[in-house]
């Protein structure tokens, strides 16, 4: 009985029960209530989240929260564990996670105008799904969680999504379906081979699945280390997306509703390299260092075409599509640069594309609602009658370039300058995306809100209005505060993402 | 030779009680036809009757293998508690009675389905033969199940079949129905001949067709060669069939979309648990030969399954084809305790079909209740056009059939997840990487169709007409049950793995 009550009550148990719990009252609830239900819901969860900021503070070392009881046992000798807990690699995302969905949901209503009640139900699964992911510390919980997570998106862009929608939500779904089945199977031997039995049958090492427990035994033999390695990584690969896996994204954004593509970018693109840092780092140190160049290759093609491949965009939500490929294209390079600097930028670039990739996502949004086209070509000068939006806009795409003051550059600096530490020429072509990045979102930006107002239609547009400028402030102002005043975030993720180094590190030079 | 006696004890009738309900009930039924009474008043009481005797062997068989458990885990040192009856030809332990209400359980949720499901212009005045078949066909599983030498699970088996052969077949006026009943007949007495021959080659060359329990099996392998091996092989191919697994699955989507919906889901799922648990009996008797094969035939099985279902726009055959990938997954299961090498090894990979055959009975008896349910309003078949928008018009059937599809595509948290993890872990612990590593890909495969259904539930829109039925009625009640199962063992998986494991196989 006390396990339940731990279980429900302590914080990851909340973060993750709370919004099933709403969606479950959601069916109860009258449809007309339904998006106030969900606000108050997803507020809620922030509210309870936040204090997970204060107590676990910079210099922090550890898993804070820690719930650990048992689930089912006997399966391949292990235990399977419900075993959550937030440490300075998931708190962030956490964070991002909870501060991101109460957003998307109070900006829903202005493009989600049919079948309302069913889309915060699925608001509010993909909620728990995503929190569940970021909190599981145990390798099969993470799978649950990482599986839970496909159904809702594939129903928010099934449903909502624009005319090829169908298309975009199975491709998605199968695509990542079978990327993380090859994770299961990599699973299962990690699990099978972790109990060690002694020539004369006794127990030598009693199995498990615990994350943090398998990141402290020593690592697997070469050969089936390689292939968990892979299996692992190609699954994360696709979610990040990694070239060339990453033919589902652009399709999955473009069709899906503002909302499904705010949460698709800001959270779950997140969960392939949160993977990276959680599982393929820690648990296949060599495999990870040997591996790193040929990725960080893949990485730096990503930067490279997927800002090429935004430029050519005629489509302002394909263009900003595309330039996540290129954005997730840094995070990669600086995991797998594995300098100090580089991880801790990877992170928090991680949380800057949520923040202004999200904004951004809004955005286009916005202007969508009221023209009905994302066409480059369609607008011009429009900063002229809508204020406001232009402002916002500008905040946005600055901080996706990484303008100094906004936290995009503090994000890609950081994995620009510990790459250059370990791999120079990386860090050079990398930097030729920064570049990229520039030109293509400047001149995005330029062909939209500047030059003459010469199309009848935009001339009648509303600026935006209050409830669009209460989703968009509080995106401005992290924005802004983590590019000022980044010791805060940076404190936080530093102990624990020094000792994933380590480990990596020190078990290189044990092998040599 | 000593003469055979035969006994008849109050212990055999009490302990064989389920099987003296079914029989019995059976005859009652088939009485009240020559009755002279009222046609609904006949239809209604010999279906609530056979509904009820099921209900009664269910819950019978099920307070029984509670109380085997509770002995079982009182006296450990037993290593499982069986009872023998019928002068030693039929045999219960815990894993037979958990068969037992796999097949019961089947049974009764067609009898649930069947009350709302069978018309009175078309199926009037024959309900008795109906519920007559609908009796015998688990008395005709359980023999096969309990069946202490070949002769009863033979006979069992044969009771089973021509049950399902006639019922198959019972819509006669319709053609389809027809064609499948005589497919099923011509092949399915094809299989009963394998399984003969097979019984009759074991006997010459062993000189004994008794079952050996499953423990003293494992522990001491039977050597099993030449002639009587080749018996053996023969009896395993015939129940290939009967499971619908490769080479032998070509029958089952005619049959599976001919026969009414109710008996495609009884046939679904209580024929293959019948079968897959026989095939478990016998599996220490087959040959090493053939069992190199299995892998093989898992793996065609599992493709001529996944891809065959891709193509599919009427409900029943698709479910038909994913039966067949299940067939694929669950031998697997199979091959894993074939490659045991003691007692507790295969223990495990007993544990995992067990439970695989509960939780795709769970899952794929409550789709096909969604499909009888809709099939009900309207004679029209269950097609991927049928069923555009229902989504919007009946919410309630749409996220079941969404639920169920997702637990046999084995998405988290449901059963299903819990009945793949289990098969492909113990091939994982068995050291078949290959045909784990491909099932799992296949099984992705599966999601491709699985989804198709739920694309045009919940993303198309509705067409003009709403062609199905408002209200499930009855079947409403064995469908939430189904639902709940499904989501409970998918969130709590110890219930089913915990009983499992000290069952005492």
């Amino acid at each position: 009985m006390a396990d339940i009550l731990t279980l429900l009550f302590g914080m990851p148990g909340i973060l993750v029960f709370l919004p099933l719990l709403g969606a479950v009252g959601l069916l109860m609830a009258p449809p007309k209530w339904a998006f106030r239900w969900t606000v108050a819901v997803t507020l809620a969860v922030f509210a309870f989240s936040v204090p997970a900021w204060f107590g676990y503070g910079p210099g922090a070392e550890g898993v804070a929260y820690e719930v650990n009881l048992p689930w089912f046992a006997d399966f391949l000798g292990v235990e399977v564990r419900f075993h959550m807990g937030i440490d300075g690699l998931s708190l962030l995302l956490i964070l991002l996670t909870t501060f991101l969905t109460p957003l998307v949901v109070i900006a829903a209503p202005g493009h989600i105008r049919k079948r309302e009640r069913e889309f915060c139900f699925w608001m509010l699964v993909m909620e728990a799904g995503m929190l569940g992911t970021f909190l599981a510390l145990d390798l099969f919980l993470f799978y649950v969680f990482w599986e839970l997570m496909l159904v809702p998106l594939y129903f928010l862009i099934g449903i909502w999504g624009g005319p090829r929608r169908i298309y975009a939500a199975v491709k998605f779904f199968l695509y990542t379906l079978a990327g993380s089945l090859l994770m299961l199977g990599a699973i299962l031997y990690l699990a099978l081979q972790s109990t060690k039995i002694g020539p004369s049958g006794e127990m030598l090492q009693k199995g498990t699945v615990q994350v943090l427990e398998l990141a402290s035994r020593p690592p697997m033999a070469w050969t089936p280390q390689v292939l968990c390695f892979l299996a692992f990584t190609l699954s994360f690969a696709i979610k990040v997306p990694l070239f060339p896996f990453h033919t589902w994204l652009p399709d999955a954004h473009v069709e899906a509703p503002t909302s499904g593509s705010v949460i698709l970018a800001g959270v779950l693109l997140k969960m392939g390299t949160y993977g990276m840092l959680r599982f393929c780092a820690p648990l296949f140190p060599e495999a990870f260092a040997w591996f790193a160049p040929w990725i960080m290759g893949l990485g730096l093609v990503g930067i490279v075409y997927g800002a090429l491949l935004a430029w050519a965009q005629e489509d302002m939500k394909k263009l900003v599509a595309y330039s996540s490929i290129s954005h997730l294209g840094f995070v990669v390079l600086g995991i797998f640069a594995l300098t100090l600097m580089s991880l801790q930028g990877g992170l928090l670039q991680m949380v800057n594309h949520g923040l202004s990739t999200g904004a951004l996502f809004l955005l286009v949004g916005m202007i969508y609602e009221r023209r009905h086209t994302r066409r480059i070509a369609d607008f011009g000068g429009i900063a002229k009658v809508m204020p406001v939006y232009a402002f916002f806009l500008l905040v946005a795409t600055l901080a996706a370039i990484g303008l100094p003051g906004t936290n995009g550059f503090v994000g890609e600096f950081m994995i620009l300058l510990g790459t250059f530490e370990k791999h120079p020429v990386f860090a050079v072509i990398g930097a030729t995306g920064v570049v990229l990045g520039a030109l293509y979102m400047l001149s995005m930006v330029r062909r939209v809100l500047f030059g003459p107002l010469d199309k009848k239609a935009n001339e009648e547009l509303r600026d935006i209005g209050w409830r669009e400028r209460g989703v968009l402030i509080p995106l401005a102002v992290l924005i802004f505060w983590i590019g000022v005043y980044p010791s805060p975030f940076l404190g936080r993720m530093d102990k624990t993402l020094r000792k994933i180094q380590q480990r990596v590190v020190n078990i290189q030079a044990g092998g040599k | 030779m000593e003469p055979l006696k035969f006994t008849f004890t109050a212990g055999d009738a009490w302990l064989g009680m389920p099987l003296i309900l079914l029989a019995l009930g059976a005859v009652l039924v088939l009485f009240f036809q020559v009755l002279p009474m009222e046609e609904g008043r006949r239809k209604s009481l010999s279906g609530w009757l056979a509904l009820a005797l099921l209900l009664a062997a269910f819950l019978l068989t099920a307070i029984r293998t509670g109380a085997l458990y509770g002995l079982n885990t009182i006296y450990p040192e037993r290593k499982g508690f069986t009872v023998s009856l019928f002068n030693e030809a039929y045999s219960l332990d815990t894993a037979q009675l958990l068969g037992h209400l796999v097949v019961l359980g089947a049974a009764l949720f067609t009898a649930f389905l069947s009350l709302p499901f069978l018309k009175k212009d078309e199926d009037g005045g024959r309900e008795g033969e109906y519920y007559a078949l609908l009796l015998l066909m688990p008395l005709g599983g359980m023999l096969m199940i309990s069946g202490a030498d070949l002769m009863v699970c033979f006979l069992g088996l044969e009771i089973l079949s021509l049950s399902l052969y006639v019922l198959t077949a019972f819509r006669s006026r319709r053609p389809r129905g027809v064609e499948a009943g005589l497919k099923y007949f011509l092949l399915g007495a094809f299989a009963a001949a394998f399984f003969i021959f097979g019984t009759a080659l074991l006997y010459a060359g062993k000189g004994s067709i008794q079952l050996p329990p499953f423990r003293i099996q494992w522990d001491v392998p039977p050597e099993v060669t030449g002639i009587a091996g080749l018996g053996a092989a023969m009896i395993f191919a015939a129940l290939l069939f009967k499971a619908s697994l490769f080479p032998f699955q070509m029958w089952t989507p005619d049959v599976y979309q001919g026969a009414p919906t109710p008996i495609t889901a009884l046939m679904s799922t209580g024929t293959k648990a019948a079968a897959f648990v026989l095939m478990v009996s016998v599996a220490g008797l087959v040959p090493r030969e053939v069992r190199y094969a299995v892998p093989a035939l898992a793996i065609l099985t599992m493709a001529a399954g996944n891809f065959g279902a891709i193509r599919q726009t009427d409900i029943k055959r698709m479910l038909a084809y994913s039966g067949i990938a299940h067939a694929g997954y669950i031998l697997v299961g199979v091959n894993s305790i074939m490659a045991g090498t003691s007692w507790p090894d295969s223990q495990l990979g007993i544990r995992a079909v067990y439970i695989y055959l509960i939780v795709y009975a769970l899952s794929n008896l409550g789709a096909l209740g969604v499909v009888a349910w809709l099939e009900r309003g309207d004679e029209r078949a269950v097609t991927l056009e049928g069923l555009q928008g229902l989504a919007s018009r009946h919410p309630g059937a749409a996220a079941l059939l969404a639920l169920f599809l997702l637990s046999l595509g084995g998405i988290p948290p449901t059963a299903g997840f819990l009945g793949k993890l289990l098969v492909f872990s113990e091939a994982f612990r068995q050291h078949f990487y290959v045909l784990a590593g491909l099932g799992l890909l296949l099984s992705a495969v599966s999601l491709y169709y699985y989804l198709k259904v739920v694309v045009y539930m919940y993303m198309r829109p509705a067409g003009e007409e709403d062609a199905f039925a408002p209200r499930p009625g009855l079947m409403a009640f064995p469908i939430g049950l189904s639902a709940a199962g499904v989501l409970l063992f998918g969130c709590v998986p110890s219930i089913l793995l915990d009983f499992l494991l000290y069952v005492n196989l």
